[in-house]
């Protein structure tokens, strides 16, 4: 558990699930629910819950984050951060997308890529959007991200479909 | 370009073949294919060709299907694989491998046409994506012939012998497909 000036980051546990689960249904598709067939997931509590102390990180290195209260605020995941990868994926969701632009979520940010960047010792650190998420976006951008492009129509939701947006951080852009 | 100078098909892999990939498995590119950029074990990249000469889409959600690319004549000319297939989003990821002795621009060119379109003709995506080393601009060229569409650059994604190296992200979707179908 790591306490920041204003949050709490500590590993998921089997207990989140149940807290966790709004993040898989927020009634509009999110990157956070992409799993790895680029497929929105929305997993019962059932489910999640071994996924959340699964030893071989299926769904990557889940961390929750709270504020100083305890209040669950959302997770940021760290992806194909296991092995040789040269890259690592981040994603981070709130529950209360206001929070992208304040520092609670610059803070969770600054966990995760010093992960990937000093811990994990990655070339890069990767993030997608969807054209659902403008806030998302922004929030990227506005911390060294740079788009790669878009892929068209990718991810069929809501009898539509979905341009996916890539995004890379280098550790030069720091 | 005249695609139908190779009058090929796809079709799923059979025990008999076993042969032509052992021969084929000397090549990095096909192991690049089989186990994806990491780098995997000979032990690994044989169990994988086994279960390419006895799975591929047979199962009905499988999201990995491997073909050999055969001419007419019934020569085995190399091999398509969809991976990442996701039935939701009736897209896939696609590959093609190309034995060198076929790697002419006009066989690579056909091989992407072939895989493209029994994409969409055979298990009805949407959109096919590929992902393609930055060095082989002239494949470039022919997917945007194909009606590709150059998506997104991959900044340093894969690590090779001589450092990090750029991927593009080529994406084709079922309306913008220009290549040459089956009448």
């Amino acid at each position: 558990m790591i306490t920041c000036d204003h949050i709490i980051i500590r590993s998921a546990e089997y207990d989140d699930a149940e807290g966790l689960w709004g993040l898989y249904n927020p009634g509009k598709p999110r990157t956070f629910q992409l799993g790895p067939n680029m497929e929105l997931r929305t997993p019962t509590i059932d489910e999640l819950k071994p996924l959340l102390e699964d030893p071989e990180r299926k769904l990557g290195e889940f961390y929750i984050v709270e504020d100083l209260e305890g209040v669950v605020l959302g997770c940021t995941v760290m992806r194909s951060a296991a092995g040789d990868s040269p890259y690592a994926e981040a994603m981070f969701a709130f529950f209360d997308e206001s929070l992208y632009t304040t520092p609670e979520a610059d803070e969770a940010f600054a966990f995760v890529r010093d992960q990937a960047f000093k811990i994990k010792k990655r070339r890069k650190l990767m993030a997608h959007c969807l054209d659902t998420e403008p806030a998302y976006r922004d929030f990227l951008l506005r911390l060294g991200y740079t788009s790669n492009g878009i892929q068209r129509e990718l991810i069929y939701s809501g009898g539509r479909y979905h341009d996916l947006e890539s995004l890379s951080l280098f550790p030069e852009n720091d | 370009m005249n695609v139908a100078a190779l009058p090929a098909r796809l079709r799923r892999p059979e025990k008999a073949d076993l042969a032509i990939l052992v021969d084929w498995m000397r090549d990095p590119e096909l192991m690049r294919m089989i186990l994806g950029e990491q780098a995997g074990s000979i032990r690994q990249f044989r169990e994988q060709i086994l279960s390419i000469l006895t799975g591929g889409f047979g199962p009905a959600l499988s999201n990995t299907g491997h073909f050999i690319i055969e001419s007419d004549d019934g020569a085995a000319l190399g091999m398509a694989a969809f991976t990442k297939t996701s039935w939701r989003n009736r897209s896939a990821y696609y590959d093609v491998y190309v034995p060198e002795s076929y790697a002419s621009s006009e066989c690579l060119h056909a091989a992407h046409n072939l895989t493209i379109a029994f994409g969409f003709d055979e298990l009805n995506l949407h959109r096919a994506s590929v992902r393609i080393s930055a060095k082989t601009t002239t494949l470039h060229a022919a997917l945007l012939d194909l009606g590709a569409q150059r998506e997104a650059i991959l900044r340093q994604h894969v690590l090779r012998d001589d450092g990090p190296e750029n991927v593009y992200l080529f994406g084709v979707l079922r309306r913008d497909f220009a290549g040459e179908r089956e009448p």
